[in-house]
């Protein structure tokens, strides 16, 4: 009867583990690469819906929102809030709007190193088209389950300070993004580090984009 | 004893020419003195169960820009505070007590002594944390409001003037402090708290959003 207890005990043990989606390191990181720059190189616009969860951990729990996403061929963002409230963040070239119903803040990400990379690194996960981001930042390749993982570690620190880690998870299918995590580093006296994790849904490649909806003014 | 008699209106006067605008304005006039407790002065935020977002707005001069703020009681007496953008970037994140104002995070633009300094001082006097557990106060009062509430008190970092109302369900506190460039004044109406810093055209307002 005890011997029955402890098989039961090591199948379910055992059943637990294949079910947990391990992560593997991709062997063809050259292969991959160029498979997900060709993909880049044919997707022109994005449309899709997102979802963001914030967590802060001095708070112990999420902030989360939601809205719609829009990416136009080069360097043109857009991220609508519907909920919670509605706002908007708006990436066209050089410029970053955030807007919160009256209040519009431009700013101009050239005249700001920082803020220009910090534009570059969202715009450039966001699309999925990380294959030129540059030296600045460490790639690292993995299978979770149907998706490839990315991790992003930037090289300067005053980057770390904001994202000390990057999660992107891309359709093994299509290579488009299905899920960003941005990691901040551990805040003293927590075991857990804030994030914002973003997942897109009803994802739409290709179609026409209003110009209208990247304006900054 | 008939000199003292003649004298005392023009104290009364010098009195009532002393009181603080907040008060003044109202037509509130000092009635006493009175020894109270710090919760006599019904801070919001004592009471906070779960963390409180607030979509917050700030403008400064012809600047502005907006986030989230979100505000947890950590412990009695100690309060945390991050302010982040929409999209989810850390601005500051603060840890306030009685006793200390702890930086946690805060990106370089915000990162100035003198930034720091006014938002540890403000954010004192939203939680009320620049007052002791038990203080005096000049109680102020109008006779034709007599359900309003004055108290003037000597805080830690000066005078600091409190005007608690009720408004249907609710009080109203209408919280005054510091002088000339330093002067401040925080209202909290229903789901939004307002701050001025009328010199330096600096304005926050606070709006608690339903998660």
């Amino acid at each position: 009867m005890k011997k029955l207890g402890i098989f039961i005990v090591l199948a379910m043990a055992s059943l637990c583990l294949s079910m947990a989606q391990s992560v593997v390191p991709v062997s063809d990181v050259a292969g991959l690469k160029a498979k997900m720059q060709a993909a880049a190189t044919n997707v022109t616009s994005i449309q899709s819906d997102f979802t963001q969860e914030k967590y802060i951990s001095a708070m112990g729990k999420s902030m989360n929102s939601s809205g719609k996403f829009y990416y136009q061929k080069e360097n043109k963002v857009k991220l609508e809030y519907l909920s919670p409230y509605k706002q908007n963040m708006v990436m066209n070239g050089n410029k970053l709007m955030m807007e919160m119903g009256n209040n519009k803040n431009v700013m101009d990400a050239s005249a700001n190193p920082m803020a220009a990379e910090l534009k570059k690194v969202i715009s450039a996960c966001m699309s999925g088209n990380i294959a030129n981001m540059g030296e600045n930042y460490i790639l690292e390749y993995f299978q979770e389950g149907s998706n490839y993982l990315v991790k992003i570690t930037p090289k300067a620190a005053d980057i770390k300070k904001f994202a000390q880690e990057v999660e992107l998870y891309l359709d093994m299918k299509d290579f488009s993004v299905v899920k960003m995590k941005m990691i901040e580093p551990i805040k003293p006296g927590f075991k857990k580090n804030d994030y914002t994790l973003y997942t897109f849904t009803n994802k739409k490649m290709n179609v026409k984009v209003d110009d209208a909806v990247f304006v900054i003014k | 004893m008939r000199k003292y008699f003649f004298i005392l209106p023009f104290v009364i006067l010098l009195i009532a020419g002393c009181s603080p605008k907040l008060f003044r304005d109202l037509d509130m006039r000092p009635a006493t003195s009175v020894k109270m407790q710090r919760n006599s002065l019904m801070p919001v935020f004592d009471h906070l169960e779960e963390a409180k977002f607030y979509s917050t707005q700030i403008d400064f001069k012809e600047n502005s820009m907006g986030g989230v703020l979100a505000v947890t009681k950590e412990s009695e007496g100690h309060f945390r505070m991050v302010l982040m953008t929409a999209f989810g970037m850390t601005l500051f994140d603060f840890s306030l007590s009685r006793d200390s104002f702890i930086v946690n995070s805060c990106v370089e633009q915000m990162n100035k002594k003198m930034v720091l300094n006014l938002l540890e001082k403000d954010f004192r006097a939203l939680f009320m944390l620049n007052v002791p557990n038990e203080f005096k106060a000049v109680y102020y009062r109008n006779k034709e409001k007599q359900n309003w509430m004055g108290y003037s008190v000597k805080a830690d970092d000066g005078e600091c003037n409190y005007l608690i109302y009720p408004r249907e369900n609710n009080f109203v506190r209408n919280i005054q402090n510091g002088c000339f460039i330093k002067r401040m004044q925080a209202v909290f109406d229903e789901q939004v708290i307002t701050i001025y810093h009328p010199k330096l055209k600096l304005k926050l307002v606070m709006t608690e959003m339903n998660m």
